[in-house]
């Protein structure tokens, strides 16, 4: 039996066409994961379950085996990665299997080996006789042209999204996972920087709140309100006896929150007041900051060298900026901006606002500008859910401003999740997780942010 | 007087103030110095703006923008 796949020749009747058929093949073989701490003790399970000698990558000049001895040898273990390559009978292959499922062996998993092929693109021009495009891809390309027609055309049958149950949990908390998340954001610190908090709000009794303002002339206490629903979003309650009305709206539910005023109670605060809220909240150890606030960027235009080298220094300190993308566009009318200033520092993430149907919100700004401007990933932004100022209580309210807080408490449930992650591992955590939707990365970026 | 933030080079991180001592006597009226992010808040005479640009220490001087989030009763926050 060969071991093809490491430069054998692939079965006669590969397609010539290079996309391989939707069942794998198999080799024959084996592949044994080992622990990666004990690879030698999995080398000699190997050994001992099946008599089968493993040859080592390791006896090899730069670790490299050669083709003809990978077609000698009854098995190879590629020691750095900890995993063996076995040329083994059935019955060995049941000791194999056996050895894995006894957690005692230092055997972790068997698969069989598949074969592959380079993924190329048709050669141009007519094709005739062998080289015509086999039937199965023919049918590929028909079902993804069917899937394309059927999002955009807007009696597309079944509604993408079921219908959405509000009366315990938002929208936005369901699609986030943030509902079956077993994640609350205990003990990490999440740092608001918007209009203030309102901390006398029903539903706050009793939370730990850190307030400063950086305005001068005014308190931290939110006289816009804006702030006070970015709270609720990020870190609002999730018990139903802490809330005076349902839903529960608040993704880090257990969070400490630290409420920084960087914006007056009418709206408008500077860079200076933004960076100031920024220090704060790296100087207490806030693994996250979010920032519902932005400036328009023209076309063309790049970001802020000042804001980007401050995202840095934070990311380096362990904090992740999180800020909105902006809600300059009118997508129906075909306009999409780019994103806004300081979103669209490389080392901030920009936020979209996705509407329940997942799609672009209408205001949602895009990565319209090639030097920085990258729009990174998605949250729910229209019809939200969250508190409000006094004697209000709650409101609903679209915006980047409300996806953002979403992202923001989705960040605390990983942090609590990997707390030796850094501000750039969670940064991927977030791109990696996040759910891929039928959207333009311009308007989604990586798509709908998932909870771990 | 113009409104700027400030960004410290890295080599002069761990040395702030010696940066902003230069930068008031360049004339920078000095809101507030951070030093977790390395960077400062103030106002500077148009006429030094180029000035301030290249003392030893400092990275980037940028205007400083305004923010503005829309009314509380607006349809999109």
């Amino acid at each position: 039996m060969d071991i093809s796949g490491f430069g054998g020749q692939p079965p006669e009747d590969t397609p010539t066409f290079g996309i391989p058929s939707l069942e794998a093949r198999t080799t024959g073989n084996l592949l044994v994961l080992l622990p990666a701490q004990a690879v030698s003790d999995g080398v000699a399970e190997v050994q001992r379950a099946t008599g089968i000698e493993l040859a080592t990558s390791a006896d090899f000049p730069r670790g490299a085996i050669e083709a003809d001895q990978l077609q000698e040898a009854n098995g190879v273990v590629f020691d750095q990665l900890g995993v063996a390559l076995v040329r083994a009978e059935p019955g060995q292959a049941r000791e194999l299997a056996a050895a894995v499922m006894d957690d005692d062996r230092p055997v972790l998993g068997v698969e069989e080996e598949r074969v592959v092929y380079a993924l190329s693109t048709p050669p141009p021009g007519g094709r005739t006789g062998s080289s015509a495009p086999p039937g199965e891809y023919l049918r590929g390309y028909r079902d993804a042209v069917n899937n394309l027609v059927s999002n955009l055309a807007p009696d597309a049958g079944a509604a993408r999204v079921a219908a959405v149950d509000e009366s315990t949990t938002t929208w936005g908390l369901q699609l986030t996972g943030a509902v079956a998340s077993p994640f609350s954001g205990q003990g990490v610190r999440v740092a608001v920087l918007d209009t203030g908090a309102t901390p006398d709000h029903p539903d706050f009794v009793g939370r730990t709140m850190e307030l400063q303002s950086f305005i001068a002339g005014e308190e931290a206490q939110d006289g816009h309100g804006h702030g006070t629903h970015c709270i609720g979003t990020a870190c609002g309650p999730r018990n139903p006896e802490q809330l005076e009305l349902l839903p529960a709206y608040g993704v880090a539910f257990a969070a400490e929150i630290y409420a920084g005023k960087v914006l007056s109670n009418a709206g408008s605060g500077t860079g200076g007041s933004i960076l100031a809220g920024i220090n704060w909240a790296v100087t207490n150890s806030c693994r996250v900051v979010s920032m519902s606030l932005g400036a328009p960027v023209p076309p063309g235009q790049t970001f802020s060298t000042v804001f980007e080298e401050a995202a840095q220094r934070a990311m380096t300190a362990g904090t992740l900026i999180i800020a909105a993308s902006g809600n300059d566009s009118r997508r129906s009318e075909g306009i999409v901006r780019p994103v806004s200033h300081p979103a669209n520092c490389p080392s901030i993430m920009s936020v979209a606002a996705l509407d329940v149907e997942l799609q672009a919100a209408n205001f949602s700004n895009g990565s319209v500008n090639p030097a920085g401007g990258q729009l990174d990933i998605g949250g729910p932004g229209v019809g939200v859910h969250s508190s409000w100022l006094m004697p209000t209580r709650y409101r609903l309210a679209n915006g980047t401003s409300m996806a953002t807080p979403h992202v923001a408490g989705v960040a605390a449930l990983y942090v609590q999740a990997n707390p030796e992650a850094t501000a750039g591992e969670l940064f991927g955590l977030l791109m990696r997780n996040a759910r891929r939707l039928p959207l333009s990365s311009i308007d989604a970026g990586s798509g709908l942010v998932q909870a771990p | 007087m113009v409104e700027v933030v400030v960004s410290i080079d890295d080599q002069h991180l761990q040395a702030m103030s010696s940066v902003t001592d230069r930068l008031r006597e360049a004339g920078m009226e000095i809101d507030e110095s951070m030093e977790a992010i390395g960077t400062v808040a103030g106002r500077i005479p148009s006429e030094q703006l180029e000035e301030v640009g290249h003392i030893d220490g400092v990275a980037h001087v940028e205007r400083t923008g305004t923010f503005q989030v829309p009314p509380p009763d607006s349809d999109v926050l």
